[in-house]
């Protein structure tokens, strides 16, 4: 039966807890096929727990997450990119090596190929022998993203993508973005930006405890919440546990 | 399996091109032959110090026999020819002789010879003197004098100089052991030991390393989302496993070309020829096999447990010692009676590897101790790789915090499926 809801990603009842706390209550929530997906909240707020789990790292205790309507699967005929927000690379390898084995196994046609054509266009071609380790930070990050994107994912999940971005960075990881979501790439950003979302993102959803406490396009949060600002939507919302946690 | 395969060929091809794999692996063969080379210079060097060192032959050569004892005074010297010793009447003459420089080698026998078993031999000034070969002329004088006041058995009982013959039959069939076939069976084990030991060594480090390298490097997440746990894992298990398979290759090759060179030129030592059991060499080679199967699966467990190296190698520690623990209780094995406690070694998991090469190597080791030792050491290889697939499969990123037990244990229904 072919599975065609619109849906891409559906989150369902999704609970989960680490030795006793309870990071997720019943969460759900769902991702529209072609979509810029916003996912919001403070930190601990269960963003990150969310996605592993979407990503069958974690375990969930309770609901399903699903994409194409079954589980993960990293052999599965979905293509996913995901850039962590706990990123690294092998430290002792050249930048080519590393990108051609991630390249085979996101089943790249040509990684070899592909990689040397993406080290040129960010400027890492004569870094291509390169020891991971003897590149700058920016650099380890540009060949992060190639690798996140090497697959042309049909999801692509970015969590907390522009942390520790230089400009020129920040603004090659927007241009890919924007090329990919072109090409009908489903985007999940995972961001404190309030800039970024306003400007990329059709749909947010804002975690709190990891309870959903807002959902919808910005019109319609903005709407809910009576401001203009999402930024001040945020301060309202995650303000609150600011208060508590003082009091 | 294409997945777990580009694993394999990552794994083996970034170790092959490190220098520091190659440095370790030959590392003990070029000190093995580092050592033999020495050894066999050594014994050239003394060989020809010996030869070269102090000849008599042409030397002058005197004596004042006191106690009356010797029976000749005419020595074979090394050229083969006789020499006949200048007699003196006095100790002082001789030694007189020798500090003016008319003498070169003066022996004494004081009257007390007989009583207090000392001969006094003076060389010219500025000679060598703490040279035994001083003393083989006189040596040989009273050899023979002896042997003349004697018979030659009692000679040679007296001399330790009787050839002791042992003769050990075999226990299956009667025949005769001889020496060739004492060493073949000997030698298996031994090598078997001697692989294992260098292993352990050489990779028990690396092993680890390997496991929380993509923890460590917070690489597990941008991974996984490409590679399900389970092929990843095995790929690693496997080109560790293969990884050991090249370092023993690098150290076997060049031991089995040195022999049959050796075997070619006549040169092997004691002029044993081995021969190679194909059945022995298949059950020691399987258990070797084995072996390091089940130091690796534990190893890798360890590496599942631990979130960094640091904190694996003191794990290792622990492992490593239990891994070598019978090397420390080697006479509960070099006994025919085999002990309770080698008994013990023989059968708990990490130290059985060991002691059953070492009860191979002392010969008790029956055939079906072996077997049911290689299958004990099996068995709790595939235990710990398991647990150790299943672990790393619910503890893959966990890179800063601690194993939650509690989950893991909880999590039977969950996605990963192997």
């Amino acid at each position: 039966m072919a599975y065609d809801t619109g849906n891409i990603i559906e989150v369902k009842n999704f609970g989960i807890s680490f030795a006793g706390k309870t990071v997720i209550k019943s969460l759900s929530f769902n991702v529209k096929r072609g979509e810029t997906f916003g996912l919001l909240g403070s930190n601990g707020s269960g963003k990150t727990t969310t996605i592993r789990a979407l990503l069958g790292l974690y375990q969930p205790d309770a609901g399903k997450l699903l994409i194409n309507g079954k589980p993960f699967d990293p052999n599965g005929e979905t293509k996913i990119g995901y850039l962590p927000e706990e990123r690294g690379l092998y430290k002792k390898e050249n930048v080519i090596d590393t990108m051609v084995y991630f390249g085979r196994l996101k089943n790249v046609k040509k990684p070899r190929e592909w990689s040397m054509s993406y080290l040129k266009r960010v400027g890492l071609e004569d870094f291509a022998k390169t020891k991971i380790e003897k590149l700058s930070q920016g650099m380890q990050q540009k060949v992060q993203l190639g690798i996140t994107v090497m697959n042309e994912p049909d999801i692509l999940i970015l969590d907390e993508p522009t942390k520790g971005f230089d400009p020129i960075n920040r603004r090659l990881l927007m241009e890919i973005i924007e090329e990919l979501h072109q090409k009908g790439s489903t985007i999940i950003l995972i961001t404190h930006y309030m800039d970024e979302v306003e400007k990329l993102c059709d749909h947010i959803l804002l975690l709190k405890d990891g309870v959903a406490r807002a959902s919808g396009t910005i019109s319609e949060v903005r709407r809910k919440f009576h401001k203009n600002s999402l930024d001040q939507i945020f301060i309202d919302i995650y303000g609150e546990q600011e208060e508590q946690y003082n009091a | 399996m294409h997945k777990t395969m580009q694993v394999i060929r990552f794994e083996i091809v970034r170790s092959l091109k490190k220098p520091s794999f190659w440095l370790a692996a030959l590392l003990v063969p070029i000190l093995l032959g580092f050592y033999i080379f020495i050894a066999a210079m050594s014994g050239y060097n003394a060989g020809e110090a010996l030869e070269a060192g102090v000849d008599t032959s042409d030397m002058s050569l005197g004596i004042f026999d006191e106690a009356k004892y010797l029976a000749t005074k005419t020595v074979i010297n090394q050229d083969n020819k006789e020499q006949t010793l200048r007699e003196y009447k006095t100790k002082e003459s001789g030694v007189n002789d020798i500090k003016e420089n008319k003498l070169d080698v003066f022996y004494y026998l004081p009257a007390s010879f007989e009583k207090d078993h000392r001969v006094e031999i003076y060389v010219k000034p500025d000679s060598i003197g703490i040279f035994d070969d001083y003393a083989n002329p006189i040596r040989g004088l009273l050899s023979a004098t002896a042997l003349a006041e004697t018979s030659e058995i009692n000679y040679a009982i007296i001399t330790d100089a009787i050839d002791y013959s042992t003769t050990t039959f075999s226990a299956e069939d009667d025949h005769v052991v001889d020496m060739a076939e004492l060493v073949s069976k000997v030698a298996i084990p031994a090598i078997g030991l001697a692989m294992f030991y260098i292993l352990i060594v050489v990779l028990g480090n690396r092993l680890t390393a390997a496991m929380v390298e993509e923890k460590e490097n917070r690489i597990s997440e941008l991974i996984l989302t490409s590679i399900k746990p389970i092929h990843l894992i095995v790929g690693k298990i496997i080109s560790l496993m293969a990884l050991g398979i090249i370092q023993l290759a690098v150290l076997i090759i060049p031991l089995v070309i040195a022999y049959f060179v050796a075997k070619k030129y006549d040169a092997i030592p004691f002029n044993i020829t081995i021969n190679f059991d194909p059945v022995l060499i298949l059950e020691y080679g399987v258990l070797l096999i084995m072996s390091y199967f089940l130091f690796t699966s534990l190893c890798v467990l360890i590496g599942t447990l631990t979130s960094s190296a640091k904190d694996a190698n003191s794990f290792m520690s622990v492992i490593i010692i239990l891994t070598i623990l019978p090397i420390f209780f080697m006479s509960s094995f070099a006994n025919h009676d085999v002990q309770p406690l080698a008994y013990f070694l023989s059968y708990f998991p990490p130290s059985a590897p060991l002691a059953l090469m070492m009860r191979g190597l002392f010969g008790t080791l029956p055939t079906w101790e072996l077997f049911i030792g290689i299958i004990d050491i099996a068995i709790v290889g595939l235990i710990s790789s398991r647990l150790a697939t299943y672990i790393f499969c619910h503890n893959a990123i966990a890179s800063t915090s601690k194993i939650d037990f509690k989950k893991l244990l909880g999590a039977p229904r969950k996605t990963w499926k192997n």
